[in-house]
This record gives structure tokens, sequence and C-alpha cells, in this order.
């Protein structure tokens, strides 16, 4: 059995106290989908050639593919995400209407049925109005058809509903750990001390601060040090690319603007952070267009360099990809079938939790 | 200009004595015990200073023949003199590294003045290194790999000069270069790679000079020739054998599913060790657990402190754009720097890294200076000032907790590891040896569960101050079943202590675990003492039979 959201957890779903049975073709219809908005988001980006970079990055990236195979809620999230962030696009684009009507369809659903978007996709819009990536008027109707929208579930919503989803709160070894060492420092004469630096709050933080760092560094993305689906030694994204991501991400800090965008776009990796488990690739996916962006434009401008060193580097980052794939495929092929049956047992299938 | 000097000389010598004190102080007590690997080093050094040889009798021996390894002969050499000086002690063997793990914090004061030719980024990045948590564990105990790391450093640093047209400097390069080597086994990898490496990329700047290039290249592997020779022939490559990625219990058991048998693996190897590779800028490790000073590893020290987390973003950017001389070769080192310890089987160690530490600290440095000239562009006053006291008190108080690691949680969470116990048991044995007629000693501990192995015949040694011309010379008995383990000299025998049996030899001293030596199975006065671990937890009995 593989442990992830299902039609059965959607929020309204719970709120209703109603089971929803979903077509399974609805979790093969959605993911084809997403190329197809990376890449009508990438056209906004890039130019031409360069706009298909984004969608092919995710198409030969695992993460998708092992998320859609487990019918991840989450992977259904972005789906959304990128629908709101493309409407947003077109709104900034002089299609206001039709940005519009994207933004709250699909930012709509997505607070219908996760309560971490409830706070979510308000807050998104919130951090483009203040960033001033997009003006209030351009919006306002979104916000106003949102607002109306969700009001029927903020009237039934109780805390019992985020409790699915929000994990972090309920890590008891937060408050152990305060007591065991504050207990450990009394002994020795310095109770004071430890009560000062080692309470449950100095602790708290610094585990959303370790959560934070630790979801947003390379080894999450490229590396299978988090295993996909609990089980994979399959990477969520192609070692590869962390060449082009690392001279993407170098470029983009240089400038003002985007490192305003960067950092509001880390607000991405929330929904994992209040997980409980330590790097939940399966709500980090969440995080997964900005990551593909950055190395979109890093390839964007590693083919555009002329200068001898950028080519070594993309020859190098061509060699990684390609030598990487026939591996995963290679071991795909021999190994995944038998981890799988070590993780969830021989008799394992895809089943609603 | 005088007075110039004289302040500039009072600053660092202040921040060389804080740095002194925060390495000296309590050192003999904290690490609780002196672990295996130091009390062999200690012994092999009183051996050689009483007779000349190692407790093998072989004559200063270029490679250390130990427990189930070899270990570097310039740690056991380095403690000739202050075992001389203060005889066999706990102190006496913690004084080399804490020494070098001191003198680091001026030298790394005159390298960041050459480098940056700016004396406040130099006491900045000094001051750095004298509170650096990580330096000041590793320099705690006799762990070579710190003092591999300085000489690693010089023989860096010397490189920098020579390529500059300081010819003579690549002498002292190649000497310091090599006897990292000679110290410690997590540079000896590196070193070599480094060279190749920084040689091929700065082959164009010795346009002139290849003749002492050459003789750099030479006086290194001239020096080299005899650690080649002791490696390939006297056994001292175990170690490398013993240590390699490819024995990985993760590789094997999660990812090959198999063990490591054959050339078809090596893909798969070659992307895990990728993932280890870029294991290292991990956050947990680097600023959260890097230190593994506390049981599960919860909320202990990592490398760098938490509030130093800015800084060193701030400092990769200021580093990539400032301009550096030789940039090229701290990059190189820094990523060389992280592949010999990524080869090995176990999960990623801090110690095994000290010799990227300068440059850590370095762009540390230059992240916190960007980061002041941040918070002074702030324009409001009052924010300026909140922002300031905020992150002062952020400091505060993760310098507290690492206050109450070192102090309180470190030697109540290791003491375990560092075989806490073994030193009070060996000098009550010193009192009441006479007393019996054999001593027997379990090797076998861990509070809930035979879990470790010590080697407590290292410590009869070592606090008996066992005569080494004496144990040179007599016969000694070693088992060789790997499931019973058996060794004996004079009247002390290390096995497997089984209570049923032995219970009945009457005049026989015996040493072991709780759980080994069960209270409920002892006889009234059959308990002689108990020995206790810092957090409280018995740790070893000593019973002889009624």
């Amino acid at each position: 059995m593989i442990p992830y959201y299902t039609a059965q957890n959607f929020l309204f779903a719970e709120l209703i106290h109603k089971i929803v049975n979903v077509n399974d073709i609805f979790y093969i219809i959605y993911p084809i989908l997403i190329p197809l908005l990376i890449w009508a988001i990438s056209k906004t980006l890039f130019k031409k050639p360069f706009s298909l970079i984004a969608p092919l990055i995710y198409l030969v990236s695992p993460w998708g593919w092992y998320l859609a195979y487990a019918h991840s809620l989450y992977l259904f999230l972005l789906f959304l995400t990128f629908a709101v962030i493309y409407g947003v696009i077109l709104t900034n684009n002089d299609k206001v209407k039709l940005g519009n009507i994207l933004i709250i369809v699909a930012g709509g659903i997505a607070m219908y049925i996760s309560s971490i978007f409830l706070i979510f996709i308000p807050l998104i819009l919130l951090l483009l109005l203040i960033s001033k990536l997009v003006s209030f008027n351009q919006i306002k109707t979104s916000v106003i058809f949102l607002a109306i929208l969700t009001f029927p579930i903020f009237i039934n919503i109780n805390v019992s509903s985020f409790s699915a989803e929000v994990k972090i709160f309920e890590d008891p070894s937060l408050v152990n750990t305060a007591n065991r060492y504050q207990g450990n420092a009394s002994q020795d004469g310095f109770k004071n001390l430890a009560r000062i630096s080692e309470n449950k709050y100095i602790f708290f933080a610094e585990s959303l601060v370790l959560r934070y760092t630790t979801l947003l560094s390379p080894i999450a993305f490229f590396t299978p040090e988090y295993k996909l689906l609990g089980f994979s030694f399959s990477p969520p994204i192609l070692f590869g690319f962390i060449i082009p991501f690392g001279f993407g991400l170098y470029k983009l800090l240089q400038k003002k603007e985007t490192v305003k965008l960067l950092f509001i776009s880390t607000v991405l990796v929330v929904p994992a952070i209040l997980a409980n488990e330590f790097a939940p690739l399966n709500r980090l996916i969440l995080f997964f267009p900005i990551v593909l962006f950055i190395i979109s434009h890093g390839i964007n401008i590693l083919f555009e360099a002329k200068n001898r060193s950028t080519k070594y580097l993309l020859s190098l980052t061509i060699i990684l990809i390609i030598f990487q794939s026939l591996t995963v495929l290679n071991d795909l092929q021999h190994r995944e079938k038998i981890r799988a049956e070590r993780y969830f047992g021989d008799k394992y299938q895809i089943t609603e939790p | 200009m005088k007075k110039n000097i004289l302040t500039t000389l009072l600053i660092l010598f202040g921040i060389t004595f804080l740095g002194g004190f925060l390495r000296f102080y309590k050192i003999a007590a904290n690490p609780p015990s002196l672990n295996g690997d130091e009390i062999s080093f200690g012994y092999s050094a009183y051996s050689i200073l009483k007779t000349g040889r190692d407790e093998f009798g072989k004559f200063l021996p270029l490679v250390f023949k130990s427990v189930g390894d070899y270990k570097n002969p310039v740690p056991a050499y380095l403690m000739l003199l202050p075992i001389k000086a203060l005889g066999l002690t706990d102190f006496a063997v913690r004084f080399p590294n804490a020494f070098f793990g001191t003198i680091f914090i001026p030298i790394f004061y005159l390298f960041l003045l050459y480098i940056l030719k700016d004396k406040k980024l130099a006491f900045v990045g000094s001051f750095l290194m004298a509170v650096s948590a990580w330096f000041i564990f590793y320099s705690r105990f006799a762990y070579e790999p710190l003092i591999g790391s300085l000489f690693a450093f010089l023989g860096i640093w010397f490189y920098m000069m020579f390529l500059d047209g300081k010819r003579w400097f690549s002498l002292l390069s190649a000497f310091f270069l090599v006897l990292t080597m000679y110290t410690s086994f997590a540079q000896r990898f590196f070193v070599p790679l480094f060279i190749g490496i920084v040689v091929a990329f700065n082959i164009k700047k010795l346009k002139g000079n290849y003749k002492w290039l050459a003789l750099f290249l030479f006086t290194c592997l001239l020096l080299v020739s005899p650690l080649i020779y002791s490696t390939f022939f006297q056994g001292a490559g175990t170690r490398l054998s013993m240590v390699l990625i490819s024995n990985d219990i993760d590789f094997s058991r999660y990812v090959l599913v198999k063990y490591f048998d054959s050339i078809n693996d090596l893909p798969l190897l070659f992307i895990f060790w990728l993932k280890r590779y870029l294991n290292y800028i991990d956050f947990d490790f680097l600023f959260f657990n890097g230190l593994h000073m506390t049981t599960y590893d919860i909320f202990g020290l990592g490398l760098l402190y938490i509030f130093e987390i800015p800084w060193l973003i701030l400092g990769i950017f200021s580093f990539i754009k400032k301009q550096i001389p030789h940039k090229n070769i701290f990059i190189i080192w820094l990523l060389v720097g992280i592949i010999p310890d990524s080869l090995t089987n176990n999960q990623q160690h801090g110690g095994r890294l000290l010799h990227i530490g300068p440059i850590l600290l370095l762009i540390t440095t230059l992240g916190l200076i960007e980061f002041i000239k941040w918070i002074k562009t702030v324009n409001y006053k009052y924010l300026k000032f909140l922002i300031s006291s905020l992150y002062g008190l952020f400091i505060i108080i993760n310098l507290i907790h690492a206050f109450l690691v070192f102090s309180v949680h470190f030697p109540r969470d290791r003491g375990e590891y560092y075989d806490e116990g073994l030193k009070q048991a060996v000098l009550y044995i010193g009192k009441h040896q006479d007393d019996y007629k054999e001593i027997v000693f379990d090797q076998r501990h861990g509070v809930d569960a035979p879990n470790m192995v010590a080697n407590p015949f290292l410590y009869v040694r070592f606090y008996l101050k066992y005569d080494p011309k004496r144990y040179q010379d007599e016969t000694k008995t070693l088992g060789t079943d790997i499931e019973s383990p058996y060794f004996k000299f004079d009247k002390y025998t290390f096995r497997h202590i089984e209570w049923g049996d032995d219970k009945f030899k009457k005049g026989v001293l015996f040493v072991g675990s709780p759980w080994n030596l069960p209270e409920k199975d002892l006889k009234k006065g059959e308990l002689l003492k108990k020995i206790y671990l810092t957090n409280g937890n018995a740790a070893y009995f000593i019973v002889s039979p009624q």
C-alpha cells in the first residue's frame, strides 16, 4: 500500500462527511497536463527553443512520474499551483480576464481540497502584491471571488481539519529533548542557562530553520537521499541538472528583482515544512517549478555564452544526464521492484488509505 | 607605527589566549576518558621514549601497528616531548592537539592577512577559528586529522607563496604536504589529488619556474617514498581497504540489494558516491549535528554555528565576486577536500574534513563582513538597533547552548563511546592487584547490552605504566577465535566473562559490565566496586568470587 493522499482525503469530502469517488482516468489526465502548463509558463519566460527545456526536464525527471503513480494529492496541487502562476502571468500580459478565471478556478479547487492551501493561496497572492509583482487591480476579481467561494469552508472548518496535513506541532521529540537537556543541565548547576537556550521554543525555531534549509538544499532535489515513495534510489531530478541549476541560481541572485522573486517562491516549501516527515518529497514537489525554471535559465545562459568553460560545463551536464539516465533505467528494471517489496511487503498495491 | 604593531600583537594574543583557554580548559576530564586511539598512541610514544622501540619491539617505526589496523607515526612522535615532560598522563596525551589547535589561530591570522591584505578581516577570521566548536572539539583530544589539517594548510599556503614567486617555499610546501600524509589518514588521499589538480591548473603561472616545480614534485616523491613502501609492503594499506565506500552497508542493503561484487555495479556506485558527495552541503551536518556530540544527534552542534548560516551564504557570494588571489586553489581545495571522506563507508565526518575548515572560515568571515555592511545600510536607527540586538541575542543563546553541549550533554551522552570507566577500573586494579593471582577483563561493554567492544589491555598498559621493555619481551597469548577473543599478558587476561563458570574461581578479580556480572547473582561481599558513567549509569562492576 502506498501511503499517499487520494480523493478521500480531499478537504471538502471531509467537511461534507462523504466519500468522493474519483475515476482513475483523472489520475492519468492531469499529470499529462502538467508539462503542457509548464511549457505555457515557460514560453512567457524564455525564447522559443529554450521554452521547451522546462517541460523536457519535467518529463525526464522521475519525481513527477513516481508521484503520479502513487496518486499524490500534492502532484494535483502542483498542477493547480501551475495554473494559478500561469493565471498571474496572463494578468501581467494584458489578459486580465482569462488570468483571473484561471486563478479563481485553480485556486478555488486547491482551497477546497487542501486545508493548507486555504492559507497558502491567499499568502501567495499577498506576497505577489507586497512585492509589486502584480497590482491589486489586476487580480482584485480573483481575490473577491476566491473570498466568496471559500466562505462556506471557513464557516464549516475546524482545527481538526488541519491536523491531517499540519503535523509539525505534534512532534514529541522537541519537548522530550528540551526536558532531558534541562534536567541534565540543572543537575550540573546550569538550570537557568538551559532554560534560556534549550527550551522547546528555541528547539522548535531551530527545527523550522533546519527543515526550511534542508528542503531548499540541492540534496533534496538532485540525489536519492530522501527516497521517492520511501524506497526508490531514483533521484527526484537527474543529478546532471545541478550544473545549470547552480549556474542559473548564481546569475539570478545577482539581480535584486529576481532575488525578491526567489525569496517569495520559497513559500512553496511551507507545506513540506508542516509535514511530520523530515523531507517529504511528496509535498516538496510544489517547489519543483522553481527548480525547473532555474535549471532552464541556467541552460539558456550556458547555451548562449560562447566561452570555453561554459561549453565544458554544458558537455559535462549532458554526459552526466545521459550516464545517469542509462543507470537509472537499468536500475529500475533490475532492482526497484525488490526495493518496493522490501519496503511495502511483497503484496503492495496502490490503495486508498 | 610601534603602537600599531603593539595593538595588533595584543589583539592577536587576546584571540589566541581565548582559543587556547577553550582548547586547554579541563582537557584531561572532557572528553570524559581517553579513547582507544589516544591510549594506543600514548603508550606507543611512552614505549619509544623508554626503549626506542614500539610495543612490538620495532625500532623507531614509520608505521605503528595497532589493534586491527596501523597508525600514523607523527601523532605518536609528537607525544614524546609532553610525555617526557609531564609523564604518561591524560593531559600529556592530549597536549599536542590542544597546542596545535591553539597555534593554528595566529597562523590562520597571518594567512588571512597574506591573502586578503586586510587586518580587520584577518582578526575576524582568527576569532571565528578561536571560538569554532568544530576546531575546539577536535583540539580537545588526540585526534590526528586536526594536526594533519594544520600541516596541509601550511603546505597549501606555502604553495601559494611559491606561485607568488617565492621559490624556496616550494620545498617547505612539499615538506608540509607530505608530513600531512604521515600524520593522518584523512588527508593521505587528499594531498596527492590536490597536488595533481593544482599543478595542472596553475602550470601557466609557473612559466620560468619549471625547475622549481620539478624540485617540488621530486621532494614530494622522495619524502613520500617510505610511506608508499610501508603502505604496500608493511600492511599500512589495511585501513584503506576496510573503509572504502563499496563496503558501505547502505549501498549494499538499500541500493544494490546485494554485496558489491562486479564491475557492473560501478555505475550505481558512482551515483551513490555523488549522493554522498552532495551530502556535505547538508545543513543538518553543517550547522546542527555534524560533530555528533549528543545522543541521537538531536540539537547538538554542527561544524559551524547556526548563527553563521547567513554569513556562510553571504560569504559564498562575496567570495565569488571579490578579487581574491589564488581563488582557483581555494575552489580546488574545497571541492577536492571533500572527496576522501566521501569515498569512505561511514557517514560524513566533521573530523575528516578539518583540512577544509580554513576555507569555510574564510568564507564565513567574508559573509560576516557583508552582513555588517548590510546592517549598516538599514536606514531607520531603531530598526538597525532592533536587528542588531535580536541577532546578538540569537548568537548568545547559540553560544550558551554550545557551552552546555560541551560541558553537560557531551560527557553524559558520549562517555560510553570514549570507554569511560576503564581508567577508574584500572586505577582500582593498580591499588589491589597484589591481592589477586589473576585479573580478568571482559572486552564487551554497553549500558544495556554488549553492543560495544573496548580494548582494556591498552588501558591496563597505560594507566599502570607497564614497563615497555617487559611488555616487548614477555610471552603473550592471543586467541584466534573471533567469537570468543582472548588475550593474556602477565597476570591480565582479556576474555568474555561467563559468571556461571567464573564464580567459582577464587583469587581472581573480574572487571565486567553489570549485565555480565548481574548483581542478583553476586554473593554478599563479592561486589568490590561499581564504576559509573557521567550520566549515572553503571559502566563496570569489579567483582571477586568469595
